[in-house]
């Protein structure tokens, strides 16, 4: 998997997002909230090529999970960066 | 001629025989007359006597107001934009390099509506120019309040202007600074607005800049509700009333970076309103 180009994270306040500049549609702005996870892992793996497994290795060194929640965990957010155009899956 | 628009300098060249004050009215008020000794930076040039035609670029954006059609189209040395007003099939056109530093316009003049063609161009010169250093052009009204500007930014026939007549109306020592694009500059952690010569419909040019107490994000309801807005909520209310070419990579990240401040910086609503009193005091007294 990889990223797609030129996404920015951003921290605004206490929160993180992504804001996608390449709608089409006048005025219509998509921005994609991340929480702090989302926003660790998405900063580690920005610009280059990574593994569902990678992935969830990092959540198990940072933060006291199972092996088991952090795959589920990934898988979530896998689906949710898909579907929302943020990565690609090839 | 130059002018000076929230404290930028910028020069249009006009022909030989244009008469300024006719062909921008609205500009008279900005008009900018430099010392001898000194020199401005200038924020953008606009040349109407130097136009050559390019070839085909690819049309990136379109869109149509009461203002006129326009198309921005990508091309190898940065933008041409094309301009018709919907009452006349004249079209004028502009090339400006990717940074809107330097902008050569054709203009027929001959078109009864070339004036706010040129108008129109100038805008777009100046909002996109003005993302590249430290501002934002706006579409809101803004009224000046005690020393401070309340922006009222909206949808299209949200009532922007009407909220801004109510305030005039009811508030004393309420002043028009702008009723359609003013502009937002952010100078030692202070976000100002800005009149300028682009006001819509209502004839207000001034020269002014004040500090910002407040950015109202409206839409009408059944009902006055109030609400602040932090963060990415913050964010989100400003971002579609900004002026940008949307794919410019780099003017919209630096949208996005003004923005990001804006919504941590300053004071944020969302008011669902009447058009009656109770909504201008409930916006003008939640703060």
């Amino acid at each position: 998997m990889r990223t797609k180009e030129d996404l920015t994270l951003r921290k605004i306040g206490n929160k993180y997002m992504i804001v996608d500049t390449l709608t089409e549609e006048i005025n219509m702005v998509d921005v994609y909230t991340m929480n702090e996870t989302a926003a660790l892992l998405w900063k580690t793996f920005n610009k280059r090529n990574f593994t569902q497994e990678e992935m969830v290795n990092v959540l198990c060194n940072e933060y006291e999970v199972t092996q088991e929640q952090a795959t589920n965990d990934v898988e979530n957010l896998i689906k949710d960066w898909i579907s929302y155009g943020l990565i690609y899956n090839d | 001629m130059r002018y000076k628009v929230a404290n930028h300098v910028f020069e249009v060249i006009l022909p030989s025989e244009a008469n300024t004050e006719l062909l921008l009215p609205s500009f008279c008020p900005f008009i900018y007359i430099s010392k001898d000794e000194e020199i401005e930076p200038l924020l953008f040039l606009l040349d109407t006597t130097t136009y050559y035609p390019q070839e085909e670029g690819v049309l990136i954006e379109e869109s149509e107001n009461d203002m006129g059609h326009i198309t921005i189209w990508k091309i190898e040395q940065g933008y041409r934009i094309e301009a018709r007003h919907i009452l006349a099939n004249k079209r004028h056109a502009m090339i400006a390099d990717k940074e809107f530093r330097t902008i050569r316009a054709s203009i027929q003049w001959e078109d009864e509506y070339a004036s706010q063609i040129l108008c129109s161009m100038l805008r777009i010169a100046f909002s996109q120019s003005l993302l590249r250093e430290d501002g934002i052009g706006i579409h809101a009204s803004a009224i000046a309040h005690n020393g401070k500007c309340f922006l009222f930014l909206g949808k299209s026939g949200t009532g922007k202007s009407t909220h801004a007549a109510l305030w005039l109306q009811h508030i004393e020592k309420s002043e028009l600074i702008n009723d359609d694009n003013p502009a937002i500059r952010i100078q030692d952690n202070i976000a100002y607005a800005y009149g300028t010569p682009w006001s819509g419909k209502t004839p207000c040019y001034k020269n002014i800049g004040l500090p910002i107490a407040k950015i109202t994000r409206l839409q009408q309801a059944p009902a006055n509700i109030h609400r602040r807005l932090s963060d990415i909520e913050a964010f989100t209310a400003l971002l579609p009333s900004c002026s940008v070419i949307k794919q410019d990579k780099r003017l919209y990240e630096k949208l996005c970076d003004k923005l990001t401040w804006l919504a941590e910086h300053t004071h944020i609503a969302y008011l669902q309103c009447l058009p009656d009193k109770e909504a201008v005091m409930l916006n003008k007294e939640t703060i």
